[in-house]
């Protein structure tokens, strides 16, 4: 290792000294217990027990950790049983390739351990209690500089005991979890499966409630252009019936106004008439006073002249009736001067 | 796993929050145009059968056949045998004839008048018309808008407006009103005499029977209607020639 590259360097290192944390899980406090199983993770999925074999030889300080080192890393070879066994070129060279990010498999394969890792110790954190485990050694942590206990880092030396038994009881807790994973897993695909139909199934609705609704918008449509154009000769018509009733109704004031004025024309004709009627009626009347005069006027005058052929002989008549027969004719001329008197008071009227 | 969790439950809320599905379109309605109404919306009053408005219809021509002379007035009908006119209309009449807005004659058959007032009640047996005068419960009072129609100078049916001045005693002598008048602004003409003085609300508010040079004077309704409630105080006339 010694002739890796830095970053091959720091991630052996890394790796040497997760798996003694590893070790130190078992005897660390319960606060201590995530860092604890995601290191003993990594040891696992490395499957690099001849790296861890190699690296705490010449990268960590204390020699004695060494065999601790490569007992840690025995149950990951055993269990993983394999593909991930590396020598330390084949190691050396994915380092060099994962630089180069060629060497995609290898690097995804440190991820999904990384990420099954982080989340097993999630669910140890949430799932499982705490273990209590007493360790003597080391449950107060390394003390800094100034002698005040603080959390155990990576770069802490590995502790000095190694409990078998507590890691033989957590790879069967990792093996449930899996079990539990997968079941999981199971449950959740049934789920999504069953919300995939769903969806299916209501895009389908969507998709004809759509359909019918395009259908309406045009039918609408349609309908509207029809209203449109039947409004529009309606509007036409209307226009066309309002100026025929302006029209007829000029010709009705017209015609009333001639009803008008020839009610007046016949009134006043009515009138003319009685007025005339009135007048034939009084100008009958003066003809009739003119003829009773000029009858009496007649007699006067006839009176008269009998009187004057009497008097060219009186000798021959008796005076006394010769002179009632003259105050006769004076009686008789005095009524018609009378009804000449009052025809001329009536033409004067 | 419980993020897959997570995942499958908020697509469930999601999925749930589509519960309220859109609906398809319900069926096409047919009713877009309403059926037309058989009968006509409103009856414009400003229409009548003939073209000719109400007051016009119920305005009448009176001609007096006196002895001797023809005497033009106006009427108008208080309902189909009935109408007003003054009483300086039908005196000394020898007979009495009504014409409608049309030219149609009437032959009345009876006359009364009044003492109290410038105005007779004429009977006929053939109806009138078709349009009657309402008349207004109260008098016009000062600057009242008044529509007088009638037959100035016993010729066409003309139609004049004007405002009421406000009351005054009568101003013809011998006119027998024994209450105040009503001065207004109208321009009249010898045979407007009974003429109807209508308001705004087309009732008649009071009758013409004199003018001088700028006003007219009308017997107020309030008179008319004192009148007609109390028979008693018409008198007949007779139509037959009382001077020789």
């Amino acid at each position: 290792m010694s002739t890796g590259t830095g970053s091959t360097d720091e991630r052996t290192d890394a790796r040497a000294t997760d798996a003694d944390a590893a070790d130190a899980s078992t005897e660390t406090s319960p606060a201590e217990a995530d860092e604890t199983r995601v290191d003993g993770a990594d040891a696992r999925a490395e499957s690099s027990g001849d790296v861890a074999d190699d690296a705490p030889a010449s990268d960590v300080a204390d020699p004695a950790d060494a065999p601790e080192s490569a007992d840690v890393t025995e149950p990951a070879d055993s269990a993983t049983d394999s593909p991930a066994d590396a020598d330390e070129p084949e190691v050396t060279s994915a380092s060099a390739l994962r630089e180069d990010g060629v060497d995609a498999d290898a690097e995804d394969l440190d991820d999904e351990y990384d990420a099954e890792t982080e989340s097993d110790a999630s669910e140890a954190d949430e799932d499982e209690p705490a273990e209590t485990t007493p360790v003597a050694a080391a449950t107060a942590g390394p003390l800094t500089d100034d002698g005040v206990p603080h959390r155990r880092r990576r770069s802490d030396p590995p502790p000095a005991v190694y409990n078998y038994a507590e890691g033989e009881r957590r790879h069967r807790d990792d093996h449930r979890r899996r079990s539990r994973r997968g079941a999981g897993w199971i449950a959740a695909s049934i789920v999504l499966f069953l919300l995939l139909g769903v969806s299916v199934a209501l895009n389908w609705h969507l998709w004809h409630t759509t359909e019918a609704w395009e259908a309406r918008a045009d039918e609408l449509t349609a309908i509207n252009y029809d209203l449109g154009s039947r409004l529009s000769a309606e509007q036409a018509t209307t226009m066309q019936l309002e100026s025929e009733i302006d029209l007829v109704s000029q010709q009705l004031a017209t015609s009333n106004q001639r009803v008008i004025e020839l009610s007046a024309e016949s009134a006043s004709a009515i009138d003319e008439s009685a007025f005339a009627d009135q007048q034939i009626e009084l100008l009958t009347g003066h003809l009739t006073t003119a003829t009773s005069t000029a009858t009496s006027l007649q007699r006067c005058v006839d009176g008269q002249q009998q009187l004057t052929e009497y008097l060219h002989t009186p000798d021959e008549y008796d005076p006394d009736e010769l002179a009632d027969f003259e105050d006769s004719v004076n009686e008789l001329c005095a009524t018609a001067e009378r009804n000449q008197q009052r025809m001329l008071a009536e033409l004067a009227e | 796993m419980r993020r897959a969790l997570a995942l499958a439950a908020a697509a469930a809320l999601t999925l749930t929050g589509c519960s309220a599905l859109p609906a398809g379109p319900a069926p096409m309605p047919s009713d877009w145009v309403p059926e037309p109404t058989a009968t006509p919306v409103a009856q414009n009053v400003g229409l009548s059968p003939d073209g000719f408005t109400a007051a016009q219809r119920m305005t009448l021509r009176v001609r007096n056949i006196g002895c001797g002379f023809i005497k033009t007035g106006t009427g108008f009908a208080l309902d189909a045998f009935t109408l007003v006119t003054n009483r300086h209309v039908i005196e000394n009449s020898r007979d009495i004839q009504v014409s409608t807005h049309d030219g149609r004659v009437i032959e009345a058959t009876a006359a009364s008048s009044t003492t109290v007032a410038d105005i007779a009640i004429i009977t006929t047996t053939e109806p009138l018309g078709g349009a009657f005068a309402a008349r207004a419960t109260e008098d016009p009072v000062e600057g009242d808008v008044i529509t007088v129609v009638g037959y100035p100078g016993g010729g066409k049916l003309t139609t004049v407006s004007g405002v009421v001045l406000g009351a005054v005693p009568d101003p013809v002598e011998d006119g027998g009103a024994v209450d105040t008048v009503l001065a207004t602004t109208a321009q009249v003409q010898p045979g407007s005499s009974g003429s109807p003085v209508l308001s705004d609300e087309g009732e008649v508010v009071g009758v013409v029977y004199a003018k001088n040079e700028t006003q007219s004077f009308i017997v107020p309704v309030s008179m008319l209607n004192t009148l007609l409630a109390q028979p008693s105080l018409l008198v007949p006339d007779s139509l037959e020639c009382t001077t020789s």
